[in-house]
């Protein structure tokens, strides 16, 4: 498990820097800290699902807000 | 001998060391009054070239003239006659003894051949005479003529090798230009047919010549390959698949983007239709383009033959294309993931066949498929008389001992083979060949993914060629993007009075090929035409 | 020919939108609830679907040649805008994720069940990711090149289908009132009807600007027609039990026989979902992407399209539980959690526009 996780953060760095170096190049100091940003969420993450710690899942409060409507709407026996 | 780095000239001229530079110089200067100067120079342009031969002669007023000619490239029977003949026995009239009068009037009156021109600099001296002509010097004139003599035989024309048809011209060009040239220029007798000449190599000096129609081939095309054509920098040109590689828009990809023909026929139909030529000389494979995806499937003996008869044709190429591209990974994916899907029977004798085969069906496949590319590399690189015992080893060894020795199951030989004579069916050899090498990243893929792998493969595939262009057309066009009207000679072959306009993506200016409403019947003429 | 400004012609965002409005529809079931009355809810999906594509078709072709966020942008200021462009990131990131989750989840089922799901997974990511990369033109063309073969493919298996069909299994008609039906509409319209609205992002790129409408609803019934035969087709042969099956359409291909010689063509339906899906996964990371560049004010969304993927990815894993998880919330809560972007937002700004443009006119006094 932890040979797994070192190997996709690996992935995600080896990927970080290909696409950085290449920003670098043309100055966009913007884009580089958001794609970081994205990327290190990405390999947090992916850690977390790799170590098997449940990430909490955004389905349940959408599901909280919105299934009373549906209830209301149509109720069902 | 030291290497003078004179630094890269912008865009990569070659470097040029000592000797060449002292010969650059050599070539810089011009020709002048002093008969044994401009011997001097010359020789020493060509120094060490056996087959230059500079002769002196004395003109029939006791001029000294400098004959000057390669051996065998010019031909020396017309030299004498034309050229040192007349030298001899005509004296020039003698008001136009003066320096600058003399090559005048000896091209005027001594040597009236219209290919005469006269030279003044020593590179385009050289030029000629490398080219095929004979150069004429004259004591006391800074000017030289040179006479074209071109005395070297080419090849006869002959049914193409490459693209033989059952119905067709016979002729196929050759590897000179200028019979190339001609060849096309008896097809399109017309003033219309423009061909506009380059010189590519630096050190081959190959010709290469542009052909199209005006009017017809688009403007926007036409600019973008001079300007391609004129940024080549190289040493040597020697066949134009040179040319094809250093103009192409896609490099990295294994589909050809610029059709190659050995015929005159399909080369002047293209035309028509707005595409471009290039020749090259010294080959007789001439390139057009824009291509596009679907040429690869179409043969000029299509538009030969009925239209009914083309049509089933191309659907037949199109089913093959399905098969050479995916019979063996379906049969890798079905076999290895999906043995539900086989219908019972079939998969009953499948199994028992390869119950005996040691190998998973991937490696099988792959083994076959490599052993079919050598056998069909063996079969070509071979002489004829041995090509034919590798085809009698392959069937015998591979298909029949293979089988019986139970080290490959019988339906792989099938789908091999199968797959083999589809390949066959695709007109174009490039095209075929590109085809033939993504079915092993696609057999890998069924190996390891089964039919997902496979669709996502075709995904990757038509992905790929739906980015790429040939001189702006989408390679899949007029599928994507899509045009009904174009789409007449791809899905079928519609018959000749049907396709009464030009491609719109070649030919966007002047498309009306024919008018319409020319069905042929035995009324025709004698009642109004129907609308179309 | 280097760098040309990338354009999609009618034709492509018609394929585009057609295969989009399909790609996952035509083999999970729609309007489940509505039983065998579902050819009622997709005709009034189709009519709700019509007034949502109507409502940000018509926004986008008022401002050609802008995105929604631009458009937000410009009518409400620059936050308005990124606030509008925030939404828009989510909800196609969002519905990205559970079009991969579906299209994973498909595959797994029926046709690799002892893969694993990783390995599933990332061959289609990186072809989307190379997909989105080379443009929404390719995408576009592609879509060209594969939604003749989709069309074909229902056609013909429909007609291959037509000894199997009872028509008994229509009957009987709104038995259960109209309540089951209204909300089967419901759900069909938010899903795949309305989800067209992240098109918004794509539909600048169309070269003729004021074809946008036409094309898009064009597009939509188009799709509506496909998906109406193929559920239909499905209600005929399975009846009542369809509504209880995972994959319909899957199972009805299972029945195709012909002479006892055609058959097990079930493996068309795993193409179809592949070659189609593809798009409907590449369109959503390419409207997230698009629509993060304008959040951020980036040069390019090219740079963002590997982490969104990754991300969409990760979240497609771990967003539900199990199927069962998928299904009720696709049934009962995304619905309503989807039309405020369907249509609020679209409807909202067209207001303001129109409001706008009066203003504008009366001022001019023109």
């Amino acid at each position: 498990m932890i040979a797994q996780i070192v190997l996709f953060l690996l992935f995600i760095a080896l990927l970080s820097i290909f696409q950085v170096r290449s920003l670098l190049s043309q100055q966009k100091k913007k884009e580089i800290a958001v794609y970081l940003t994205l990327m290190s969420g990405a390999g947090l993450i992916g850690a977390l699902m790799l170590a098997g710690i449940e990430v909490p899942s955004p389905a349940p409060p959408i599901r909280a807000m919105f299934e009373p409507i549906s209830k209301m709407i149509f109720p069902k026996p | 001998m030291n290497r003078i780095r004179r630094g890269r000239k912008k865009g990569g001229a070659p470097l040029l060391d000592a000797r060449e530079l002292r010969l650059e110089d050599d070539l810089a200067q011009n020709l002048t009054e002093d008969l044994v100067k401009n011997h001097a120079l010359i020789q020493d342009i060509f120094r060490n070239c056996s087959d230059f031969v500079c002769h002196e002669i004395v003109s029939a007023d006791g001029r000294k003239m400098l004959t000057l000619y390669i051996e065998g490239l010019i031909n020396t029977e017309q030299l004498t006659q034309q050229v040192i003949g007349p030298l001899q026995q005509t004296p020039l009239p003698k008001h136009d003894t003066t320096a600058d009068g003399t090559i005048t009037s000896l091209q005027e009156s001594v040597l009236p051949n219209s290919s005469v021109k006269t030279v003044t600099d020593l590179t385009t001296l050289t030029q000629s005479v490398l080219s095929g002509h004979a150069a004429v010097l004259a004591e006391g004139a800074a000017q030289g003529l040179v006479v074209s003599l071109q005395g070297w035989k080419p090849r006869s024309i002959e049914d193409p090798q490459g693209e033989s048809y059952i119905r067709g011209p016979r002729e196929g060009f050759t590897e000179d230009i200028r019979t190339n040239a001609i060849l096309i220029r008896r097809k399109l007798q017309t003033n219309r047919l423009k061909v506009e000449s380059f010189t590519i190599g630096e050190l081959s000096n190959t010709k290469v010549e542009l052909l199209y129609v005006e009017g017809i081939a688009s403007e926007t095309i036409l600019a973008e390959v001079r300007r391609r054509l004129s940024r080549i920098q190289i040493d040597g040109i020697f066949e134009s698949g040179y040319i094809e590689e250093l103009i192409e828009d896609s490099p990295y990809t294994p589909f050809p983007q610029i059709q190659n023909t050995e015929r005159p026929d399909v080369t002047a139909a293209n035309l028509l239709e707005g595409k471009v030529a290039i020749l090259v000389d010294g080959t007789p494979f001439v390139l057009l383009l824009p291509y596009t995806f679907w040429s690869g499937l179409q043969s000029g003996e299509d538009y030969y033959e009925r239209f009914m008869i083309s049509t089933l044709i191309r659907w037949v190429r199109y089913l093959f294309l399905f098969i050479a591209l995916l019979f063996p990974s379906l049969y890798v994916a079905v076999t290895t993931f999906h043995q539900e899907m086989i219908p019972t029977n079939l998969l009953l004798s499948i199994s028992e066949a390869r119950e005996a085969s040691p190998f998973p069906a991937l490696v099988e496949a792959l083994i076959m498929e490599v052993t079919f590319e050598a056998l069909r590399e063996a079969g070509v690189r071979l002489p004829k008389q041995v090509g034919s015992a590798i085809s009698i080893v392959g069937a015998l060894v591979i298909g029949q001992a293979a089988v019986q020795a139970g080290i490959v199951s019988a339906p792989m030989v099938i789908i091999v083979s199968l797959t083999a004579i589809a390949s066959f069916t695709i007109p174009r050899f490039n095209f075929a060949v590109s085809i033939r090498i993504l079915r092993f990243p696609l057999i890998l893929l069924a190996g390891t993914l089964g039919l997902y792998g496979i669709t996502i493969g075709l995904i990757c595939m038509l992905i790929h060629l739906n980015s790429l262009r040939s001189f702006g057309v989408p390679y899949l066009y007029p599928v994507a993007p899509f045009s009904m009207r174009d789409l007449k000679d791809v899905l079928v072959r519609a018959p000749i009075w049907k396709m009464t306009l030009r491609p719109h993506s070649t030919a966007p200016e002047n498309e009306t090929r024919m008018p319409s409403g020319q069905m042929p019947s035995p009324d025709r003429g004698t009642k109004p035409d129907r609308k179309e | 020919m280097g760098s040309h400004r990338e354009q999609i012609s009618t034709a492509g965002l018609w394929s585009l939108m057609l295969i989009f409005n399909v790609a996952s529809a035509i083999t999970v079931p729609i309007g489940a609830v509505a039983g065998q009355d579902v050819w009622i809810s997709i005709l009034l999906a189709l009519a709700a679907g019509s007034l949502i594509v109507w409502t940000y078709s018509r926004l986008l072709e008022s401002h050609p040649g802008k995105a929604i966020s631009e458009i937000a942008e410009g009518l409400l200021g620059n936050w308005a805008g990124r606030v509008v462009g925030l939404f828009y990131l989510w909800y196609s990131f969002h519905l990205g994720s559970l079009v991969l989750r579906d299209f994973v989840e498909f595959l797994s089922a029926v046709a690799l069940p002892r893969t694993p799901i990783p390995a599933i997974l990332f061959p289609i990511l990186a072809v989307v990711v190379w997909g989105v990369y080379l443009g929404v033109e390719v995408l576009s063309r592609y879509a060209q090149t594969i939604y003749l073969f989709v069309i074909f493919e229902v056609l013909v298996s429909s007609l291959l289908l037509f000894n199997q069909f009872d028509y008994r299994n229509l009957l009987p008609v709104l038995d259960k009132g109209w309540s089951p039906v209204l909300e089967g509409a419901i759900q069909i319209t938010t899903f795949p009807f309305g989800e067209t609205v992240i098109f918004a992002f794509i539909i600048p790129f169309l070269n003729q600007t004021d074809q946008v409408k036409k094309i898009s609803l064009r597009a939509l019934l188009t799709g509506g027609a496909l998906l109406l035969l193929v559920h239909v087709r499905n209600i005929l042969v399975f009846g009542g039990l369809t509504s209880k099956l995972t994959y319909p359409t899957f199972s009805v291909y299972q029945y195709i026989s012909l002479f006892d010689f055609l058959d097990r063509v079930e493996p068309l339906a795993i193409v179809t979902w592949i070659l189609a899906g593809y798009i409907e996964i590449s369109v959503c990371l390419f409207a997230c992407a698009m629509s993060l560049a304008h959040v951020t004010k980036s040069s390019g969304y090219r740079i963002y399209v590997i982490p969104l993927a990754l991300l969409m990815a990760q979240l497609s894993r771990f967003i539900y539980n199990n199927h069962a998880e998928l299904i009720e919330t696709a049934a009962n809560a995304w619905p309503w959690y989807s039309l405020p972007f369907q249509i609020g937002i679209p409807l909202m700004l067209l207001l303001v526009s129109v409001f706008h443009k009066r203003k504008r006119t009366r001022t001019k006094g023109e």
